[in-house]
């Protein structure tokens, strides 16, 4: 059992990840009949996988969330590229991620607990 | 920045596109409701008005650009659409039996309103979804 914090700290970070693509997520929605806007996204989980593949604690630890511009999607005439059928999928996908680290962070804690009271409740 | 402060960061993303939205539509109904207005204050028939949105940007200090939010940012006269001028002598306003009517089209105006309303539910749906991702942050504090 660790309870050095190692892995609540990752979960804050994944959260910390998760809460800003739900703002990005936002401003593509708030910005849908914006004409010329170019919808952004947010990539975490991919480069942190790849530094826990790597094994590397402090590559690991540098990993931060890193926000950019989707100029790849088919744009419509005015030039906004923002599909709101997409959007509001990932606004739901990550609320469910973020429901779903905050569950485990929730259960680690409560593993924690009951190692400090030794079992008795 | 905390990850709360990003919730409520989004939340008042959300809540800018819906203000934003609600001018269009206010904009909208002041253009159905001149659709017969052919002397104005000017003397001219009344003109078709359109909002302009503008992103609103935020720089971090690795000057990254997150967008932060929308704001209509003004309200322009539409000098592309022609108005039309009909035979009606018996209109106060009519020149040689001609008068200019406003170049607002009921069509349009009621399409550009089901869009703006659409895009002000979507702004709606995604405030909900940050109180609720709050509210399960709050509750690992129990």
């Amino acid at each position: 059992m660790d309870i050095s914090g190692s892995k609540i700290e990752l979960l804050a970070r994944l959260m910390n990840a998760s809460s800003l693509r739900g703002r990005v997520i936002a401003g593509n929605i708030a910005n849908q009949n914006t004409p010329g806007f170019k919808r952004q996204e947010v990539q975490f989980e991919d480069s942190l996988r790849e530094a826990l593949a790597s094994g590397n604690p402090r590559a690991m630890a540098r990993v931060t969330p890193e926000l950019t511009v989707d100029e790849l999607s088919p744009a419509s005439p005015d030039g906004n590229n923002v599909n709101m059928e997409l959007e509001m999928n990932s606004m739901r996908e990550n609320r469910l991620t973020y429901e779903t680290y905050a569950t485990i962070m929730e259960t680690n804690l409560a593993l924690i607990d009951t190692a400090i009271r030794g079992g008795r409740s | 920045m905390s990850g709360l402060e990003r919730l409520f960061g989004g939340m008042r993303t959300t809540s800018m596109g819906l203000s934003a939205e609600r001018t269009r539509m206010d904009v909208i109904a002041e253009n159905i409701a001149n659709a017969r207005t052919t002397k104005t204050a000017n003397g001219q028939p009344y003109r078709r008005q359109v909002v302009r949105f503008e992103p609103l940007v935020e720089k971090d200090k690795h000057g990254q650009i997150t967008s932060m939010g929308v704001r209509a940012a003004e309200v322009l006269p539409d000098l592309e659409t022609p108005m039309e001028r009909i035979y009606d002598p018996a209109n106060p306003d009519a020149v040689d039996g001609f008068v200019t009517m406003p170049n607002v089209s009921a069509t349009r105006e009621m399409a550009d309103l089901v869009t703006a309303m659409r895009a002000y539910e979507a702004n709606l749906k995604v405030q909900e979804n940050f109180s609720r991702m709050a509210e399960r942050a709050l509750r690992m504090a129990r």
